[in-house]
């Protein structure tokens, strides 16, 4: 009896997470994959088997390559150089600092701060001839820049906010790790001699790589979640120069109301951010040394 | 290879925003070629004065002379010293060659002569079969083998050690204590050694400093720590159990024990109605059937071949090492005796060891 008992307890124990899990995550990705081979419903007209075409529609549309290679340039940029700042940043806030409380919380806040907010707060950096940068850059006699209108700019400028946000959000990680060093590794480095630079790349780097691996794996989904402020500050104008993969989804979906032509788009998503998760794990696992 | 001897003067070290001294004008001389351990309770600032040296602090004031440089405020690479941690401070991510060439490959040692100098020390600390291993995957004292082995590979005529023993079991770190003091003869090594076990202290030093509050104690070889301690702290600290110290007082220029009647011996004239104390180690009391002072048994700690026995005389409670053969009761009065030799006193006050009764 009481091993019966148990079982069911288990299984009780289990239904939340499980019922949440797949609700929200498993079933709906599994319809979504299915959706993906039907038309879209329209008025009195059923939802119709059409194979691949929206694949086919896919690969021949110009849009899709577009946000597609924007949102690896946007990967590619935000991705390193996110991390880079939050390992610089956190080195820098690590060190015997005067007033290194405030400046530790003065790089998390961007990450307390909704996208959203953070998004209208650099809306007024970039406005045209009032906003924050182009008041600075008049002090010194730059002409005016529309930032976020000029197809040359626009990607470049929500790169920059995305960087802003999380930044600071990676530095606690590594900060954390920093502060997890034995100072004695550093004294036995310094009595063998080893400089600033050496104990550095031997030791700190290296001992790091968990934390990279981690910072990383969730900056590249970031890059290809984190939308909001795409929404609020270019709705991914002009001419789709600053458009996100998701953002296109968005659009599709529940703005052209191509409900199975989103399905298509995501499971290429869910695909493309399969494919680079498992393969970072396996890169990584080699080069990463967990205590 | 051979030691450079290192020569402290009045160092001091205060941390910035205390008034408290961690290390309080100390001066001594670790001799070249010689075993000096750093002897204190735990904030006495024997590792202060041990980080000190190795310039992973900088001092307050004073000089630390090793060889014949004045090195007090060079950075540790140019001391040339080599250090073991108390946590031994291996790198987690690097195996056993890795963690032990470290500093070889830093000065950029030729290939060659890395791997030779490897080869004799891990032969010399039975490594050889380890190379290969991570930290975490070595026992306690195969990692204290490593530190060893990355502070000698350097072959630096200094070596300094804080508490390196105290992470081993008990079996270990006697195996390690004898190994460690063969090794440091061996390459003619100056070492400065941090503990604040007298026992290990003992066993290994040519001399030891011992060290209270920031300040020294005493500065001396085992055997005459052992037997003129300078001070009532020196005597307690040294040998287990502690030194009985036992307050006196004058009875007709003679001494008699607190609370006692009975002349313990004739009091110095010239110190007379100072306040005194006594000290007699456990070991140097015999019972003895015919004469010397009467005391009560009141307790008896079993020790297999010997027994402590807690006697009481007046007011002072004192420690006994007696044979076992000796049988002895609760409450049985005994008497007493030692020789002149044994018999130390020091001035109640100061804790001063009182020296013209050193040959009493």
């Amino acid at each position: 009896m009481p091993g019966r008992k148990e079982w069911v307890y288990g299984w009780l124990l289990l239904s939340p997470a499980l019922i949440l899990l797949f609700a929200f995550t498993h079933y709906p990705a599994v319809v979504t994959i299915w959706d993906s081979f039907f038309s879209t419903p329209r008025g009195n007209r059923e939802a119709r088997f059409v194979g691949f075409d929206n694949y086919i529609t896919m690969l021949e549309d110009e849009t899709f390559w577009q946000v597609l290679t924007n949102n690896l340039w946007y990967a590619a940029v935000t991705i390193p150089v996110s991390i880079g700042l939050a390992l610089a940043m956190a080195l820098w806030v690590d060190g015997k600092l005067k007033g290194r409380g405030f400046i530790r919380m003065a790089y998390f806040a961007p990450t307390v701060l909704p996208l959203i907010a953070v998004a209208n707060i650099w809306m007024f950096f970039y406005t045209p001839g009032f906003g924050l940068i182009d008041q600075i850059g008049s002090l010194f006699g730059f002409s005016e820049v529309n930032w976020l209108g000029d197809p040359d700019l626009a990607l470049g400028s929500v790169m920059v906010v995305a960087i802003w946000k999380e930044a600071g959000f990676f530095m606690i990680f590594y900060l954390a790790a920093l502060q997890s060093i034995p100072p004695s590794l550093r004294e036995a480095a310094a009595i063998e001699g080893a400089g600033k630079w050496t104990f550095f790349r031997r030791i700190v780097f290296p001992l790091l790589m968990p934390t990279t691996l981690f910072v990383s794996v969730n900056a590249v989904i970031n890059s290809f979640r984190l939308v909001d402020h795409i929404f609020v500050m270019t709705e991914g104008g002009p001419d789709n120069a600053s458009s996100l993969l998701l953002f296109y989804i968005y659009e599709s979906a529940f703005k052209y109301w191509d409900t199975a032509y989103a399905a298509a788009l995501t499971v290429v998503l869910l695909i493309l951010l399969s494919i680079l998760a498992i393969g970072q794990f396996f890169f990584a696992d080699k080069r990463v040394h967990y205590q | 290879m051979t030691g450079l001897a290192i020569e402290i003067r009045d160092l001091t070290k205060s941390y910035d925003g205390t008034e408290a001294k961690a290390v309080d004008g100390i001066s001594f001389t670790a001799n070249a070629g010689e075993f000096t351990v750093l002897l204190g309770p735990s904030g006495c600032g024997k590792s202060s004065t041990l980080r000190l040296i190795a310039g992973l602090e900088q001092a307050t004031s004073g000089a630390i002379i090793i060889g014949d440089q004045d090195l007090t405020s060079a950075p540790p690479k140019e001391r040339q010293i080599a250090m073991v941690f108390q946590s031994y401070a291996l790198f987690p991510h690097l195996n056993v060659r890795e963690n032990i060439l470290f500093g070889l490959k830093v000065r950029k040692i030729p290939a060659a002569e890395q791997e030779q100098r490897l080869m004799r020390v891990a032969d010399l600390l039975g490594l050889s079969q380890l190379l290969e291993r991570r930290p975490g995957q070595l026992s306690g004292g195969q990692q204290q083998r490593v530190a060893l082995g990355r502070a000698i590979i350097a072959e630096k005529p200094v070596c300094l050690m804080d508490e390196p023993l105290s992470n081993l079991d008990a079996k270990l770190r006697h195996e390690m204590r004898i190994e460690l003091r063969a090794l440091q003869q061996k390459l003619g090594l100056t070492m400065v050694y941090v503990t604040h076990d007298q026992a290990e202290a003992i066993s290994m030093a040519d001399r030891i400093v011992v060290m209270n509050n920031g300040q020294i104690e005493q500065v001396a070889s085992p055997k005459e720590l052992y037997d003129y301690p300078s001070s009532i702290f020196t005597a307690r600290f040294i040998g287990t159990p502690p030194m009985n110290i036992a307050a006196l007082d004058w009875k007709d220029g003679n001494l008699v024990v607190r609370g006692d009647d009975q002349v313990i011996c004739t009091g110095p004239a010239e110190l007379a109605g100072a306040d005194l104390s006594m000290g007699l180690r456990p070991e140097d009391i015999t019972a003895s059937p015919d004469e010397g002072i009467w005391a009560t048994v009141e307790s008896i700690e079993y020790l297999g071949a010997d027994n402590l026995v807690d006697c009481r005389i007046g007011d002072s409670l004192l420690t006994v090492r007696l044979q076992n053969r000796l049988a002895v009761t609760v409450g049985e009065r005994l008497r007493l005796r030692w020789d002149a030799t044994h018999f130390h006193l020091f001035d109640s006050g100061s804790g001063k060891r009182v020296s013209s009764v050193e040959k009493l």
